[in-house]
């Protein structure tokens, strides 16, 4: 067959090809482990740097408040407000029962010593008190049989309350 | 007679080698007795009259013991001199 004319063929045009996958994958594999080298290096600095800082000085303790300590014991709980914190009207109303389960029940507890300080200081201050000399010969009978925490001073309470017998 | 707010009542005195009689309330099975120096107290049982009578401990002359019924800080509690005896 002849031609006659010129005849062109069109080729689809040519697509440019995307960036293969695989660079894709390889580069972005790439950057990622750069990110974790850079990553690790920096918080190992951070954190040798921070060790090498002088440590803060351990923190004070909260002054002890024997009232608020945690105890697993409601009725010992219950003693210490009285002998600390409870209005004094309140101790005397029930300073012989106080008095009573401290000996039978807390014999070592410290703060409820306060309270026997505190009962001593009623008994004194409160010239109409029920039965004031019988309360002053148990709560000295209750000090002078046992010990005392020696930071307590009960000795001016003592005489004070001899006189009273 | 002391007491009686809460229902124990009871003497302000008793006589070495005599005994304590003390009123009861209507809820209270024992009472007990004890002195400042021990750390235990001794229970007597409450008649059915609500009366209970307790020997009095061998203790000095002058010696306070108390007496409670009741538990922890509901109990009542009174306080006996023990006296010479006349």
């Amino acid at each position: 067959m002849r031609l006659d004319r010129a005849v062109f063929l069109v080729a689809p045009p040519s697509r440019q090809p995307t960036m293969p996958t695989r660079r894709a994958v390889l580069g972005m594999g790439f950057a990622f482990t750069c990110g974790c080298a850079v990553g690790t290096a920096c918080g190992y600095a951070a954190g040798r740097a921070a060790d090498d800082l002088p440590a803060d000085p351990p923190a004070e303790p909260p002054p002890a408040d024997p009232v608020r300590e945690p105890i697993v014991d409601a009725e010992l709980a219950e003693m210490r407000r009285l002998a600390v914190s409870a209005p004094i009207e309140e101790l005397m109303a029930q300073s012989n029962v106080f008095l009573a389960l401290r000996n039978r029940q807390y014999p070592d507890d410290e703060i409820l010593w306060m309270g026997v300080q505190r009962i001593c200081d009623g008994i004194l201050a409160d010239e109409n008190l029920a039965n004031r000399r019988l309360n002053a010969m148990f709560v000295l009978q209750v000090i002078e049989s046992n010990s005392p925490p020696p930071h307590l001073d009960f000795g001016r309470r003592i005489e004070a309350l001899r006189r009273l017998r | 007679m002391q007491g009686g707010n809460g229902g124990l009542r009871g003497p302000t005195a008793v006589p070495l080698g005599g005994s304590i009689r003390v009123e009861v309330g209507p809820n209270d099975a024992s009472v007990e007795i004890s002195t400042p120096s021990e750390g235990k107290a001794e229970s007597y049982p409450v008649t059915p009259g609500k009366e209970a009578v307790i020997p009095v401990p061998d203790v000095p002359a002058g010696t306070v013991v108390v007496v409670t019924v009741g538990d922890g800080l509901r109990a009542h509690a009174i306080l006996i001199e023990v006296v010479a005896p006349e």
